[in-house]
């Protein structure tokens, strides 16, 4: 899978049928952001506190701050939230938003506490056990289609984060420019030299 | 609409549509000394403000995941294909004001780009020639029509073809994939040469690995400079390193001084004359003012795309030609095909993870068809190529695989990944008269003109050889020592691949075909029809080329054929 692909696969465009009727969403989605605007977080304009808490818990475990900047310090939420608000079909953001909430209540039955109120180790624990869904590929079309219409679990809330936690890191300014620093214009093609 | 606006009696030719053949058109056609007039009907390139294969994912609002919901309320079809993209959708048609219909159960994806310079922006870049296994086929197997020419007419367009646009690739000596006049080819990669090696082991030179065969530069060309390989083609290329109308062939039409380009200007039809039993010229709108134009010449070149151009032939309706100019064989808007592509096998090769590439190869790999060349297969006709090739997995493989933390985010940022190599299939299709476009009774674009109805699938040919790519893709790759091997069939409707053709095919006689040996409409001599309508059948390679060297072929006839006063 190239970047490209991974981009199509996030954008889920292979769900997306040809000659599918287009809703007419514009007010409802008009009414819908006007109403999470007024609940977001302080510079969110989708994520309450309590999803951005959850869902920057879950950024900073899957990439902490070491001696590279980490998920938050990049602002992984801020671009989630602007693709949340700005970018993502309804549909999409509903369910991300859907996974998270489902990630809450699963610290919430195991610990006793949302995600983000729990303490770094209990949110460790979470993720471990949700991190081991992954089967290491993006889901087939086959497996995109059964999950359509059923609730989202924490499982599929996890792999829907993490895809995106990494979209958003790894696009970064801070990150593409001075950590993975590829060259624009290399200049030249070699297929195969020694590392 | 108000009364035509008259533009009589200054062009010698016409050419409809500037992207890969109509750039060729209007090459050939200005160079062969006719003040040609070139009507496209989307708006101007500028090379400096549209092309933005430099601009990095964090300079964009999305950082390439793109507005779906724009591209979903917009451009639902378009964003299908990879290369709509938050860079460059504004390269596809916005499917509003460019419908068409199709029965919800035959899907077609129709991928179109209207401005100057058309799909050679976007394309892929594949080019390769065709063999007489492919111009033979229809007429040995009883398929179709004939196809009135052979490779001897063909090979020397392909050699002009060639020369000047600039192709890198290998010479291999293989009759069905025939060589040409090639740049250097670039690198295969580490995965690649693995697989080559295993590959002739097992196969000799039945079944043969090669660099893919580009219309990109490895060496300085004719002017422009070689590539930089900086990656992303499909976004533009401010150095004009790979082929497009824009950076090669309108700029040496416009050089002779006798090219007019008019951008905005959508032909609706060509106007026939009952008198002279000839086409007069063309009615055009004005994209941006809506009024309507007439503009006359000598000779009519249609390359507005095959079904673009079907489209406009269906609709200039006369009382000669009541459905459609040049129809008298009932098979204009028939026998529509696609390349089958999307299955195949991916997978990972182990034992070369010391090595590594440098740079982004806009190219990839190329296994020439080996199906049906030497001997017959029990369950199907013709045959497919692969193409696709090696890399690293990259920081993507961490959205989908298991792990989190600092050795995880460390790993995804130093260390490229395991390899993997995938290979897909691109394979022939079948002519089938069913297969076809009409005029859809009501439904009209944005400027008036009537909206095609396609209807086009799949037949049980095309189906095995979708089923035959993924378990000959797993064999190869499972020889080369790869693992994890994955099949895939993507199901992928027609038209996605966007090599669609056929809807005018050539053919020796007028009763069954549309366009004679020269791509000259039977029925009214002073129309060509140049671009993927003309083909009769569609083989497995990349069609471009192949549309670039008819065209060439075509308008030196034209030409030839005025000065004689034959036209």
């Amino acid at each position: 899978m190239d970047r490209r692909e991974f981009l199509e696969s996030l954008a889920g465009l292979s769900a997306l049928l040809p000659g599918l009727t287009l809703l007419p969403l514009r007010d409802a989605a008009f009414a819908a952001e006007l109403h999470a605007r007024a609940q977001a977080a302080p510079g969110l304009r989708t994520l309450t506190a309590e999803l951005d808490a959850t869902l920057s818990g879950v950024a900073d475990i899957l990439l902490p701050q070491t001696d590279t900047v980490g998920a938050s310090a990049v602002g992984v939420n801020r671009f989630i939230d602007l693709l949340l608000t700005e970018a993502m079909l309804e549909l999409d953001r509903d369910r991300f938003i859907e996974g998270l909430r489902a990630i809450d209540a699963d610290c919430q039955a195991s610990h006793g506490a949302p995600f983000g109120a729990a303490t770094r180790a209990q949110q460790e624990t979470v993720v471990r056990g949700l991190d081991a869904h992954l089967t290491g590929r993006p889901p087939t079309r086959a497996e995109t289609a059964a999950l359509a219409g059923k609730p989202v679990s924490a499982a599929h809330g996890y792999a829907l984060a993490k895809q995106l936690v990494l979209l958003a890191y790894f696009t970064s300014e801070p990150v593409a420019r001075e950590l993975i620093n590829a060259p624009i214009i290399p200049g030249r093609y070699d297929g195969c030299v020694s590392t | 609409m108000s009364a035509p606006e008259s533009q009589s009696g200054r062009y010698d030719a016409i050419v409809v549509g500037s992207g890969i053949s109509g750039g060729w058109a209007a090459k050939e056609l200005t160079e062969g000394g006719l003040k040609t007039l070139l009507l496209e009907a989307g708006p101007p390139i500028v090379p400096a403000r549209d092309y933005v294969e430099h601009v990095q994912a964090y300079s964009l609002a999305y950082r390439g995941y793109g507005n779906q919901r724009q591209l979903h309320e917009r451009q639902p079809i378009q964003s299908q294909t990879g290369a709509c993209d938050e860079w460059v959708s504004k390269f596809f048609v916005d499917d509003r004001d460019n419908p068409y219909d199709n029965d919800p159960d035959k899907p077609f994806l129709w991928i179109r780009g209207r401005h100057v310079g058309g799909r050679s922006i976007m394309w892929g870049r594949q080019v390769y020639r065709w063999s007489d296994l492919d111009f033979e086929a229809n007429a040995k197997e009883g398929i179709g029509v004939d196809w009135p020419i052979r490779y001897a007419d063909l090979a020397p367009w392909y050699s002009h073809v060639e020369k000047f646009i600039g192709v890198s690739g290998q010479a291999e000596g293989l009759a069905q994939l025939p060589d040409g006049e090639f740049l250097p080819p670039m690198e295969l990669n580490c995965a690649e040469l693995k697989v080559r090696d295993s590959m002739a082991q097992r196969w000799g030179r039945e079944r043969v690995l090669t660099i893919g065969r580009a219309a990109i530069l490895t060496r300085p060309h004719l002017g422009r400079a070689a590539c930089h390989y900086c990656g992303p083609c499909w976004r533009g290329c401010i150095t004009s390193s790979y082929f497009s109308s824009n950076g090669v062939t309108l700029p040496a039409a416009a050089a002779t001084g006798r090219l007019t380009l008019r951008p905005n200007s959508v032909v609706a039809e060509v106007l026939y004359d009952q008198r002279r039993g000839r086409a007069a010229g063309v009615a055009a709108v004005d994209a941006e003012s809506g009024k309507t134009f007439e503009f006359h010449a000598r000779v009519i070149f249609l390359c507005a795309s095959a079904l673009e151009s079907a489209r406009i032939l269906l609709n200039s309706k006369s009382a000669r030609f009541p459905t459609g100019l040049g129809n008298s064989s009932d098979q204009l808007g028939r026998n529509v095909m696609d390349h089958p592509f999307g299955a195949g096998a991916e997978a990972h090769l182990p034992g070369i993870d010391d090595h590594k590439t440098f740079g982004n190869r806009p190219n990839g790999i190329y296994i020439p068809r080996f199906r049906n060349v030497t001997s017959k297969h029990p369950r199907f006709v013709r045959g497919y190529g692969f193409q696709g090739g090696g890399d690293r997995a990259g920081w993507e493989r961490g959205a989908y695989s298991q792990g989190f933390g600092a050795d995880f985010k460390r790993a995804l940022l130093k260390d490229p990944g395991p390899w993997r190599v995938w290979l897909g299939g691109w394979a022939e299709c079948l002519p089938r008269p069913e297969n076809r476009v009409t005029l859809h009774p009501t439904l009209k674009d944005r400027w008036g003109v009537p909206a095609l109805h396609i209807e086009c699938t799949w037949g049980p040919n095309e189906r095995a050889l979708l089923e035959d790519m993924q378990s000959t893709a797993a064999e190869i790759l499972e020889g080369a020592g790869a693992r994890d091997i994955r099949t895939f069939n993507e199901e992928l409707a027609p038209g996605l691949c966007i090599h669609e053709m056929g809807t005018a095919r050539m053919g020796s006689d007028p009763r069954t075909s549309v366009l004679n040996r020269w791509n000259q409409a039977h029925d009214v001599p002073n129309v060509f029809v140049t671009d993927g309508a003309c083909m009769t059948s569609s083989a497995n390679q990349n069609p471009s080329m192949t549309y670039m060297a008819l065209t060439a072929r075509a308008c030196r006839h034209a030409v030839e054929q005025l000065k004689l006063g034959e036209l």
